[in-house]
C-alpha cells in the first residue's frame, strides 16, 4: 500500500492534531473513588500542574522512543532493533540510578545537598546520556570488524546488545541493594517495566521535551539520506552519501532520544519496537515519512496508556507501570499484525 | 592541450583481508567508450577489485583516480555523480517500491541548499527516472515492492538505478546472472549503447560469450593479478582461456542477435 502525496499530508496533519487532542482530553480525566472520572481541575492549580507535567512527560517519552526506534531499525537494517536491544536503555538506567542513589553521598563532601538538588534536573539527563553512550559504545566496540568478518554484523550486534543490556539490568539490582540511603531505593519490579516517575518537576520535563524536539528536528533535516543508508554499504557508497557520517549521526541521535526518556520513565521497552512497525504498515518504508509521524504515534500510545494507569489506581492497589500496559496490549496486537501475510516486517 | 585524463585509472593496487593478499600490482585504465570485461576463476579478486574501484574498500597500496583526481578526495556528492554501481543482487531491509529505489539515483544530483537533503525530486529528475524505467521495461512494475520481484527483475531495477544516476563511469558485478537470454541481450545492448555515447564501464562476469559479443577489452585475472589485458579477438582464444581457467574451450560459434523476435 503506497499513499499519494496529499494523502500523506492529510494523514500527518490529522495524526499531529489527534495527538494534541488526546493530550488535552487526558488533562480532563482524573482518578476518582471508583475509577477514572472527568474532573475539571483548573480550580486546583497544584493538581493541574502535576497532571499537565505528567501528560507532557508521557508525550515526550512516547515521541522520543518511537523516533529512536525508527532510527535504530534503519541504522541496523533490522526490524528487531530498539533502545533496549542495543543496551542504550539499560546503560541510561544505570547512569540515572547511580547519580540519584550515590550522587548525594559521594558529593556531600564537596558541595552542599541544596546545590545538588538545584542541579539535579540537569545532572540526571546528563548521566543518562553518559550511561547510554557508554553501554552503546561498548556494544559497537565489541561488534567492530574482526578478522576480515563483516563490519557491524547485525546478528552479532543484536546478540551483544542484548547481553550488555542484561548486564546493565543486573548492575542496577546490585547498585540498588547497596544504596547508602535505604529510603531512596527503587521498586525495581516497577522501575524496570517503565513507569512515569513520581515527583517529576516541570523543569526536568521541559529540559527533556525541548532536547527531544531539537534532536528530532536535526534528524529530520538529514532524513532523506537515511533511506540510502538502509541499503548495502557498497551501494550506498556510490549514491552520494557520506555513509560512516550518516550512520554515526543516526546512532548519536537515537541514543540521545532514547536516553532522555529514562530519567522521566525508566527503561520502557516495546514502544520503540512497535511504533516503527505500525508506521510502516500505514506509510511504507520511506524513512522521512516514518520520522515525521513517529512522535505523534509514540506520543498517543504512551499518553493513552499512562492516562489509564494514572486514573485507575483504585483498581490495582496503586499505579500500574505504564510499560506493563503497553506490552500487554501491544504484544498480542503486534503478533496479529505478523500473522497477516501482506506485512513483511520491514 | 594534453590528452584528457582517463575516466578511471587504478595504479598499482594492492589489497588483502587480514594479511592474506587478495590483489597485488593491479594497473588498469578505462577510457570513455570502453566496455572492459573482467574475467577470471572464482576467488581471483574480481569483486574485490570492483569494490576498490567504487570506493567501498580502501586499497592498502596504490590509488584509484577518477577523471584525474584521487577517488578518496572526492566528496560523497561528486563520487555519486561520477560512479554508479550495479551489484549482482541486493538485500533491501525494508519494502521499498521499485520507483523509490530508482529515485535514490538522483540523490547525488540534488540541489545544494540547506533543505535539499530532504530529497525532494526535481522535475528533470522525474523525467530521468521515468525514462530509465521505460528503457528497462519496468514502468509497469514501478509501484511493486522490490522484494516481490523475481531475481531477474530485481537485477533490472539495479540496472535502472545506475542508468538514472547518469554518471560517466559504471561498474557492474555480474549484472545479468539471473536474467533470461532476452533480458540479458537487452541489458547488454543498452550498456553498449551507453558506452558508445561516451561512458566507461567495467563489467565483472563469468560468461565468455558476453565478453566476446559486447566487450571492447578483456581482462583476465588470476590469483589477484591481471595476467592479460587485450581486445576480445586476442584474449578469447584457446591458449589464454586455458591458462586462466585450466579448461579447454570449444568454440561453437553461437552468438546472440540483437533483434528481438
Amino acid at each position: 500500500m503506497y499513499l499519494r502525496k496529499h494523502h500523506i499530508f492529510i494523514l500527518n496533519v490529522m495524526t499531529w492534531l489527534l495527538w494534541l487532542t488526546v493530550m488535552f482530553c487526558a488533562s480532563l480525566i482524573g482518578p476518582g473513588t471508583s475509577g477514572p472520572t472527568i474532573s475539571w481541575s483548573w480550580d486546583n492549580p497544584t493538581i493541574f500542574d502535576l497532571r499537565v507535567t505528567r501528560i507532557i512527560a508521557a508525550g515526550a517519552v512516547g515521541a522520543a522512543l518511537s523516533s529512536a526506534g525508527v532510527l535504530l531499525q534503519a541504522l541496523l537494517r533490522n526490524p528487531l532493533a530498539d533502545a533496549t536491544v542495543l543496551g542504550i536503555a539499560g546503560g541510561a538506567a544505570v547512569g540515572v540510578t547511580g547519580f540519584t542513589l550515590y550522587g548525594p553521598a559521594l558529593l556531600s563532601s564537596t558541595i552542599s545537598l541544596s546545590v545538588f538538588y538545584t542541579w539535579q534536573p540537569w545532572g540526571t539527563p546528563l548521566f543518562a546520556l553518559l550511561g547510554a553512550f557508554a553501554a552503546a559504545g561498548a556494544v559497537f566496540w565489541l561488534t567492530r570488524q574482526q578478522r576480515g568478518g563483516p563490519a557491524m554484523d547485525p546478528l552479532t550486534l543484536l546478540l551483544t546488545g542484548v547481553i550488555v543490556n542484561a548486564c546493565c539490568a543486573a548492575l542496577l539490582v546490585f547498585m540498588n541493594a547497596l544504596a547508602p540511603d535505604a529510603n531512596k531505593r527503587l521498586e525495581l519490579s516497577i522501575y524496570m517495566m517503565g513507569h512515569l516517575q513520581d515527583g517529576l518537576t516541570t523543569q526536568s520535563v521541559l529540559i527533556a521535551t525541548i532536547a527531544t524536539g531539537l534532536v528530532w528536528l536535526t534528524m529530520l533535516r538529514f532524513a532523506g539520506a537515511f533511506n540510502i543508508a538502509t541499503l548495502r554499504s557498497s551501494e550506498a557508497t556510490t549514491l552520494g552519501i557520506n555513509l560512516p557520517g550518516i550512520r554515526l549521526l543516526m546512532f548519536i541521535g537515537a541514543t540521545i532520544l532514547a536516553a532522555l526518556t529514562v530519567p522521566l520513565a525508566g527503561p520502557i521497552a516495546f514502544v520503540g519496537l512497535i511504533c516503527p512497525h505500525l508506521l510502516r504498515l500505514l506509510l511504507g518504508s520511506d524513512q522521512r515519512q516514518l520520522l515525521l509521524l513517529a512522535p505523534p504515534m509514540g506520543g498517543i500510545l504512551v499518553v493513552v496508556a499512562d492516562s489509564f494507569v494514572r486514573t485507575t489506581g483504585v483498581w490495582f492497589n496503586g499505579d500500574l507501570p505504564v510499560g506493563a500496559l503497553t506490552a500487554l496490549l501491544g504484544g498480542p496486537f503486534f503478533l496479529l499484525l505478523l500473522r497477516r501475510g501482506e506485512y513483511r516486517h520491514g | 592541450m594534453a590528452d584528457p585524463a582517463p575516466l578511471l585509472c587504478a595504479r598499482d593496487i594492492g589489497f588483502g583481508y587480514d594479511r592474506q593478499p587478495v590483489l597485488a600490482g593491479i594497473n588498469l585504465t578505462v577510457n570513455a567508450g570502453e566496455l572492459v570485461c573482467i574475467l577470471g576463476p572464482n576467488g581471483c579478486g574480481k569483486t574485490t577489485l570492483l569494490k576498490i574501484l567504487l570506493g567501498a574498500l580502501q586499497p592498502q597500496q596504490g590509488e584509484v583516480m577518477v577523471q584525474g583526481r584521487p577517488l578518496t578526495q572526492l566528496s560523497a556528492r561528486v563520487r555519486g555523480q561520477t560512479l554508479s554501481y550495479v551489484p549482482q543482487d541486493t538485500d533491501v531491509a525494508f519494502t521499498y517500491p521499485v520507483h523509490a529505489l530508482v529515485a535514490m539515483a538522483r540523490w547525488p544530483w540534488r540541489p545544494d541548499t540547506w533543505w535539499s537533503d530532504w530529497g525532494m525530486l526535481q522535475t528533470q529528475d522525474e523525467a530521468i527516472i521515468t525514462e530509465a524505467l521505460q528503457q528497462t521495461h519496468l514502468d509497469t512494475l514501478a509501484r511493486r515492492s522490490f522484494q516481490t520481484l523475481s531475481g531477474g527483475e530485481q537485477q533490472r531495477v539495479l540496472w535502472a538505478r545506475a542508468v538514472a544516476q547518469t554518471t560517466p563511469v559504471m561498474l557492474l558485478d555480474e549484472p545479468v546472472s539471473n536474467m533470461d537470454p532476452k533480458q540479458q541481450v537487452h541489458l547488454l545492448d543498452g550498456l553498449q549503447h551507453w558506452v558508445r555515447a561516451g561512458g566507461a564501464a567495467c563489467l565483472v562476469c563469468h560468461d565468455l560469450n558476453i565478453a566476446a559479443n559486447w566487450g571492447t577489452r578483456v581482462i583476465f585475472m588470476q590469483a589477484g593479478r591481471i595476467i592479460l589485458d587485450a581486445p576480445p579477438a586476442v584474449a578469447l582464444c584457446e591458449a589464454p582461456i586455458a591458462a586462466t581457467y585450466g579448461v579447454k574451450p570449444t568454440f561453437s560459434g553461437i552468438t546472440f542477435t540483437t533483434e528481438e523476435s
